[in-house]
């Protein structure tokens, strides 16, 4: 009897625990891979361009010289 | 991005202490949100960047990376995340997802606390939607069949067709997504969106007929061309995307194909009226970065945002929303702008998901819309 309600117990718990894990593995699964291949700290930032809003190329490389924060998104 | 107040905050804090901050504005994960599509030309992202500035209200700078994401992929980004570099060009902090309190303590650490931190709600940041010259949420959102992939597309600019004469810009942007099956050859189902750009203040003109596309093989691999159209609208006007669901077989894992669509549109200041011819390149294959249209993704994350309409009265409010999730709910996915979500744009939530995968009713072969195969035009 002790044996089957631990089991139950068990299987309770799994069942709870499968949404949160799910949930989990989306947001952990893409910081896993954030932080395998993202430059790590300590390494410097690789140059890349775009431009800015008046259309003037931008590179990375342009924001040395001070400590910058940048941010990426979308801006939905 | 809903942390940009968070971020705000922060910039004016340190701005004026030998920090600098950028916001780089990239590729749209979720196209389709708040209407707004990837652009095709650097200067559409341009006029994007000013809309974005003036609709999240933010002061701090935003630079845009290069249309093909050298930036992002470069740095290899998650979709929102944060980085320190220092004035040597050394990297000394990164999150993939941008945090304003983690950001803040390390700055705190780095550069040091300042006095009477600027707090979020003394701000009073609130998104500024532009007026559209057009009504919002008369063509009901068409529900996803099931999880689609972002499809790589290329519109023909007039660059690439060697045009004279100036064509009009692409008023309309295709989104187009695939299901696993019509991605590996076989016969699947295929999703097109066609949304108004917000940047070109235009609106349909639905008395001069609906928007038509066809789908051709111009390699002539046996492809049969597939055709579609909008049904008659009774209202005049609107500025909700044309969608699609079509059932699809394109022979073969990466075919490249062109699409033509056409329709008419006017200027919301009333200056002209034009019937609009478009051509893409589509291409059998899944864009690197791109996840799905707007709103598959929330369900799994929030379920049926009508569940939360605890007074019945057909609107799922603000304050009936769950706290920490009813601003990025509300910023996604409420189309007039009321402070509310009703079911017409909650249907946006119903697509098949792991969470709605039951309740989910997929869309039938007799309900797809006026799509047919044959003939072409």
């Amino acid at each position: 009897m002790i044996y089957m309600s631990r089991l139950s117990l068990l299987l309770v718990a799994l069942t709870l625990a499968v949404p949160v894990c799910a949930q989990q593995s989306f947001v952990e699964r893409m910081n896993q891979g954030f932080r395998s291949r993202s430059p790590k700290a300590g390494e410097m930032l690789p140059d890349a361009a775009g431009f800015r809003a008046d259309g003037t190329p931008f590179a990375l490389k342009d924001t040395r010289g001070k400590l910058t924060v940048l941010v990426t998104g979308c801006l939905t | 991005m809903r942390n940009v107040p968070g971020l705000e905050a922060i910039y004016r804090d340190y701005k004026n202490k030998n920090v600098q901050f950028l916001i780089i504005y990239k590729s749209i994960v979720h196209p389709g949100t708040n209407g707004v599509i990837d652009a095709f030309t650097k200067e559409e992202r341009i006029k994007q960047l000013a809309l974005a500035k003036k609709r999240l209200g933010t002061t701090v700078p935003i630079v845009s990376d290069s249309l093909d994401g050298d930036i992002v992929k470069a740095l290899e980004s998650a979709p929102n995340a944060e980085f320190v570099v220092d004035p040597e060009g050394k990297l000394v902090y990164r999150k993939f997802w941008h945090d304003p309190a983690t950001l803040r303590t390390f700055l705190e650490e780095r550069v040091g606390k300042v006095d009477n931190p600027t707090k979020v709600a003394d701000l009073n940041m609130k998104l500024v939607f532009p007026k559209a010259g057009a009504p919002r949420g008369l063509v009901e959102p068409l529900k996803m069949p099931g999880r689609m992939a972002i499809l790589n597309t290329a519109p023909e600019l007039q660059e690439d067709a060697g045009a004279k004469d100036e064509a009009p810009p692409f008023f309309a942007k295709l989104l187009a997504e695939a299901d696993r099956k019509a991605l590996n050859g076989g016969e699947g189902k295929l999703y097109l969106g066609f949304y108004l750009d917000p940047v070109y203040q235009v609106h349909w003109n639905n008395p001069a007929g609906g928007l038509s596309f066809s789908i051709n093989d111009p390699n002539d691999a046996g492809f049969e061309p597939v055709v579609g159209q909008t049904p008659e609208y009774k209202h005049e006007t609107d500025v909700d995307p044309r969608e699609f669901v079509i059932n699809f077989q394109a022979q073969k894992r990466g075919a490249k194909l062109r699409l033509t669509v056409r329709y008419t549109i006017c200027d919301d200041n009333g200056k002209f009226c034009m019937p609009v011819e478009q051509h893409y390149t589509l291409e059998m294959t899944r864009k690197r970065g791109g996840a799905s249209r707007a709103g598959q993704w929330m369900t799994e994350l929030v379920g049926d945002p009508m569940s939360y309409d605890k007074n019945g009265d057909g609107l799922a409010s603000r304050d009936e929303l769950p706290k920490q999730r009813a601003m990025i709910m509300l910023l996604h996915y409420d189309r007039n702008h009321d402070e509310a979500i009703d079911k017409v744009e909650a249907a946006l939530f119903y697509d098949m998901t792991r969470m709605q995968q039951a309740k989910s009713r997929a869309v039938k072969k007799d309900e797809l819309p006026r799509a047919r195969t044959g003939g072409g035009h």
